[in-house]
């Protein structure tokens, strides 16, 4: 597969897990004809565990996939701060599931085209996070790094709590403005 | 400074650290860096197999000077101090811990790329000139090994034979043509003029000539023929013997435009005028045995 495409690949994986949510919640709550379990008392859970093992897979596999084809493995930053995002991402995150609940109602269409426009969107924008709840749940923390000319990129690092100023080393470039760590040894300066 | 001789096999354990791969060009008055392969790249290895830390040898090293001609193990050098260091070496130098703020090269750079790179460690690297030869554009390759022949076709390339055109190392700047490695370290200039300076000074110091403009620019071309001439030991200029052979052979190629004031001597008003000299005592006029043209050669070879 060539590098353009594997590249491209790549950001639509992560675009797609990231956004998974929120076609989960939508798929939840509408009534999709071919993912129906009847009217039953587990209907929700059930649907819901399913959807949420299939969010879970996603997420796992978009980690793996561009931690395998990143244009980029060791990548290095000084990054003379860092500061946590998740309480930036997750109000903004939380919001698109508000869209969700409000289009469920709506006919299966007009739901595709709303959440396919936002999916296009999302996936143009250079600075989009990725940001995915499920990787929280594989250790992995959302941070904004400023180097010394206060430009900002954001990093995906197994190390909690980072504060201060921190070296990084071993980072996959997924685009210009965001990596992932790989190994983590990131450590402060 | 004395520069140590480095093992081949300490070079190659240093270049597996950290080294990158970048390019750069000029955009408007600033170079910019691009980022081509980091050091985990799988091209790494094969990059650092064909571009490699040279081996220095430290009796073969010379202090720059215009127009010497090196041998293929020899090397010119410049000690730089810490401005030039900053205005030449840094833009190179400065993100090597900071890789993620250099954007990855792409297509619309392949055009404008006029080095690459390699850092060694932080603090040295070696240079690849490229010029518009060495991209190669629409181009097929017949491949023909031990396997059956195939054909590779590549729209954007650029030949990298890992050639080193300058290496950085410890304040140093060793290289082995000026006018190759000029473009890519902007301020080297001023080491070629303070060279030349010296030598135009003591050239067009001498009495034989009748020079009206001592501050005339003197380009790259004729400040190697100064040097050359100067070198040459039989070019006695204050010799009156020469200089009655310079008188004869000036009159003999009048169309040169080499003219003499009420004393013998040679007058030299501006560049044309200097240039005309240095082609005369080079030895570039002569007549054509076959057609008995006067004709002026490029170049000139002692056969």
């Amino acid at each position: 597969m060539i590098k353009s495409f594997q590249i491209w690949l790549n950001k639509r994986l992560l675009t797609l897990s990231s956004f998974f949510g929120v076609i989960l919640f939508y798929l939840l709550l509408a009534d999709i004809p071919w993912i129906a379990i009847g009217d039953h008392w587990f209907k929700y859970p059930l649907k819901g565990a399913g959807l949420f093992l299939v969010f879970v897979l996603l997420s796992w596999l978009s980690l793996k996939y561009t931690l395998g084809h990143s244009i980029t493995k060791s990548d290095k930053l000084q990054a003379k701060n860092v500061k946590p995002i998740e309480s930036i991402a997750m109000p903004t995150y939380i919001g698109l599931f508000v869209i969700s609940l409000e289009i469920s109602d709506n006919t299966l269409d007009q739901a595709v085209s709303v959440l396919v426009i936002l999916l296009i969107l999302w996936s143009f924008l250079e600075r989009v996070f990725y940001f995915n709840p499920i990787w929280l749940l594989f250790g992995y923390r959302f941070y904004d790094a400023y180097d010394n000319e206060n430009n900002s990129y954001t990093i995906i690092t197994r190390q909690a709590n980072l504060k201060g100023a921190i070296e990084f080393e071993n980072l996959h470039r997924v685009n210009e403005f965001t990596y992932i760590e790989g190994e983590s040894n990131a450590r402060n300066i | 400074m004395n520069l140590p001789i480095l093992k081949e096999k300490v070079m190659q354990e240093t270049s597996k650290q950290n080294a990158n791969l970048f390019a750069a060009f000029t955009e408007g008055r600033r170079r910019v860096v691009r980022l081509l392969f980091d050091d985990a790249n799988e091209a790494m290895p094969r990059v650092n197999e064909r571009f490699k830390q040279p081996v220095i040898d430290e009796a073969r090293i010379y202090k720059f000077k215009a127009g010497v001609k090196l041998e293929n193990d020899e090397w010119t050098y410049l000690d730089l101090d810490d401005e030039d260091i900053k205005g030449m070496i840094h833009p190179y130098l400065e993100n090597v811990r900071n890789t993620v703020k250099n954007v990855i090269v792409g297509p619309d750079d392949y055009r404008k790329i006029d080095v690459i790179y390699k850092n060694i460690n932080e603090d040295s690297a070696i240079f690849y000139k490229i010029t518009n030869s060495l991209r190669l554009e629409n181009r097929g390759l017949l491949l023909l090994g031990n396997t059956h022949p195939t054909l590779q076709t590549y729209e954007q390339a650029i030949d990298f034979s890992g050639r080193v055109d300058a290496y950085y190392v410890k304040k140093r700047l060793y290289f082995k043509n000026y006018s190759t490695i000029r473009p890519l370290f902007p301020g080297i200039e001023k080491y070629f003029r303070s060279a030349t300076r010296a030598e135009q000074n003591k050239f067009l110091g001498n009495d034989f000539f009748d020079v009206q403009d001592a501050d005339m620019v003197i380009g790259i071309r004729a400040a190697k023929h100064i040097a050359t001439i100067l070198d040459d030991s039989r070019i006695k200029l204050n010799d009156k013997e020469t200089q009655e052979k310079i008188k004869q052979y000036a009159l003999k190629y009048e169309e040169a435009g080499v003219a003499f004031n009420d004393e013998g001597k040679i007058k030299i008003g501006k560049s044309k005028d200097l240039n005309n000299v240095l082609s005369l005592l080079s030895g570039r006029y002569y007549t054509s045995e076959i057609t008995g043209d006067k004709m002026e050669a490029r170049e000139v070879q002692k056969l």
